[in-house]
């Protein structure tokens, strides 16, 4: 299949484009957020390939190498038959650095090249025109004017595109500027066609002084930070209901046509238990994407890790560390891609290394597990803050402080390559606009089918195994199974902590992914369909005599502990080493050991 | 003066820019529009030493101390 490569800087509207072009038809991208991946799509019968955003050929970011090592590439393969080339009118001058480069590139390779004049619509708005085919005749190849927004002008775009891509010899290639001087040619051009910047630059600078304002700044942040975090409760909460009940129908559908017996059990606990445990997370993982998106696709994110920049900077990170910690609160393989985008490889490994102790969304079920069973419900913190939800915070807040000061020492202590620079923190302030519904539909979208396929397997196979070890030998007690054989041999690990066998099996059992804890721990508690009843659980739990302490050093132990194995295969395929990803699981896991020990043996003195 | 020094709403001339800088970095701020001899604005400035917010080239920027202190500008006005 014949191949168009769509290129442009970050903000240039690429992805709205894209997806006006390809409809419904897009490869789910391997990890949504901002593009650091390499998105496909079907246009006609072309394939549309979307690369992340870089601001010229020299990349300086992991997720610029990407694009320019994949750009290169691509231009130089023969199924590709044109590239395409996304300018933003409202910043000509910027666009077309990257722009001449490649068009110079293409030229190389004897590839035509046509230029898709973005956000016209805004152009007009202030009452400007720009003159289209006098910068066509400059740059010697065709640019046409557009909205991915508001489709003004998509329709002709759309068919000089196909136009190009199915005779591209047709077409000819400009000989383009050599590369040293785009960035001076690329001004020129602006001063010629572009238009008057200060006119559009005027309201993004108004709004931002309340934007990075001290007070008023800070107060939007705060209040941003805790919609976000309200999000997960409000929002999400119900949709999870809505999936549980769900699964729980169905499971009595099929269990209601079974007989009695090993079968039956099977099907019902550890199949549905088994989808259960991780189907439970995707409406949340959803919400948070969907926030998250529109934090970005507004243009707010960046003043956010603008703001951020000097604070994490104190502990070894960037101001660009702010999104992939945020996004890590959903799921920490995304954000740990996203990391991509931070300007220095030191700061980008100590992020990528700190983002699994952000409380991700498969903590939340342990959380609200050990919350029901110590904090009393209903009963209010200084007479405002319920008291449930102030110790849930409590819980995120422990995580991003635990984050913080693991990020310090890392920065004390890892080598750092002296031979590389330190690539400054340079951050464009791109124009506030509302987010566009489709892109952010589709990032929301891909969040749940992405997490579905990586994460989902693990669990099921692990809420599976479970079951079985907890099954058998056949009619035996918990106690006497294979599960209970193996707590007994391991319980003198968690003595110390307070906790007798049954939760270290439910422990040990969660390092391979932590969202089965809760059923791991219903099961041990004889307890059938644990995920669904929370509040029985707990119930058994406080009967069951856990100490204040016990609980709250587990509590903790779930905030430190990488009990995940597909974000350490994420670290070990985004810093390159094994060593690394391994070392960190076993070192987050010995952290958090000592960190519950430490609180259940102080507490008890106490 | 450097960069840095740049006061709220105020414009300039860069004058030079420190040629010990990485290449990468030297290039990729006259990709920017900020290389010798082109006008810069100062929007805002950071608060407690946080990045400076700079007009350049139509674009709007967010810089850190480090960098704009090795920027050489003289003011226009």
């Amino acid at each position: 299949m014949q191949r168009i490569l769509m290129v442009g800087k970050p903000n240039c509207g690429k992805s709205l484009l894209f997806n006006q072009l390809t409809g419904l038809r897009q490869k789910v991208a391997n990890y949504p957020g901002i593009t650091v991946e390499i998105t496909r799509g079907k246009c006609d019968q072309f394939e549309l390939v979307d690369l992340p955003g870089a601001y010229s050929l020299n990349g300086l970011t992991r997720d610029e190498v990407i694009a320019v090592e994949e750009i290169k590439r691509s231009v130089a393969d023969d199924d590709t038959s044109m590239v395409l080339v996304v300018l933003d009118a409202t910043r000509l001058a910027q666009s077309l650095v990257m722009g001449l480069q490649v068009q110079r590139l293409a030229f190389e390779h004897n590839k035509p090249v046509m230029f898709a004049l973005n956000f016209i619509d805004e152009v007009k708005r202030v009452g400007e025109t720009i003159d289209t085919d006098g910068l066509s005749k400059a740059l010697g190849s065709p640019v046409m004017a557009l909205s991915a927004r508001s489709l003004d002008g998509l329709h002709e775009f759309k068919q000089s595109l196909l136009s190009m891509a199915g005779e591209p010899e047709r077409y000819a290639t400009t000989n383009g500027t050599p590369h040293a001087e785009a960035a001076e040619r690329s001004q020129a051009l602006a001063e010629d066609f572009g238009i008057q910047h200060d006119i559009v630059l005027k309201n993004q600078n108004r709004i931002d002084n309340f934007m990075l304002n001290n007070w008023t700044g800070g107060l939007i942040f705060i209040a941003v930070m805790f919609v976000l975090f309200q999000s997960i409760f409000t929002l999400a909460t119900p949709l999870m209901d809505g999936v549980e009940s769900f699964i729980e129908t169905l499971a009595g559908g099929v269990g209601a046509v079974t007989a009695e017996g090993v079968v039956h059990d099977f099907i019902n606990d550890a199949i549905f238990g088994g989808f259960g445990s991780f189907l439970v997370f995707v409406p949340q993982i959803m919400v948070l994407t969907l926030i998250i998106g529109l934090l970005e696709d507004s243009g707010y994110l960046a003043r956010a890790a603008l703001m951020c920049h000097r604070p994490l900077s104190f502990f070894g990170l960037s101001g660009r560390s702010f999104i992939p910690y945020l996004s890590g609160h959903a799921c920490a393989i995304p954000a740990i891609m996203a990391a991509r985008t931070i300007e220095s490889p030191h700061k980008r490994l100590i992020t990528m290394l700190t983002i699994p102790l952000m409380s991700c969304s498969a903590r939340l079920p342990v959380y609200a597990l050990l919350v029901a069973v110590l904090v009393p419900a209903n009963e209010t913190f200084l007479g405002i803050f319920n008291m449930q939800g102030a110790a849930f915070f409590g819980l995120y807040f422990f995580g991003i402080f635990m984050a913080l000061v693991v990020s310090q020492i890392l920065n004390r202590f890892l080598p750092r390559d002296l031979e590389k620079t330190d690539m400054p923190f340079i951050l464009e302030l791109p124009t506030y606009r509302l987010p566009h519904w489709k892109p952010l539909f589709q990032r929301v979208l891909n969040s749940g089918i992405m997490f579905i396929k990586r994460a989902g397997p693990i669990i099921f196979m692990v809420s599976v195994g479970i079951w079985i070890l907890g099954y058998f030998p056949l009619n035996s007690t918990l106690q006497d199974s294979w599960l209970g054989q193996i707590g007994h041999f391991i319980e003198p690990v968690f003595t110390p902590m307070g906790l007798d066998w049954r939760y270290g099996v439910a422990i040990l059992m969660s390092f391979l992914a932590r969202e089965v804890f809760v059923g791991a721990l219903g099961t041990l508690f004889g307890l059938e369909g644990a995920d669904e009843d929370v509040a029985g659980l707990a119930e058994r739990v406080q009967a069951d005599g856990m100490t204040t302490e016990a609980g709250l050093g587990l509590m903790l132990f779930y905030v430190v502990a990488l009990q995940c194995v597909a974000t350490v295969a994420m670290l070990k395929g985004e810093s390159g080493s094994s060593k690394l990803s391994w070392g960190l699981y076993v070192a987050y896991g010995l952290l958090a050991y000592i960190i519950a020990v430490a609180v259940n043996q102080i507490g008890g003195l106490l | 003066m450097t960069l840095w020094e740049l006061g709220k709403s105020k414009s300039a001339r860069v004058t030079q820019i420190d040629a010990s800088l990485d290449q990468q970095i030297i290039a990729r701020l006259s990709e920017m529009g900020l290389s010798t001899g082109r006008d810069v604005q100062c929007i805002r400035r950071g608060p407690l030493g946080g990045p400076m917010v700079m007009q350049l080239g139509g674009s709007v920027f967010a810089m850190e101390h480090d960098l704009a202190t090795r920027i050489q500008i003289s003011p226009t006005d």
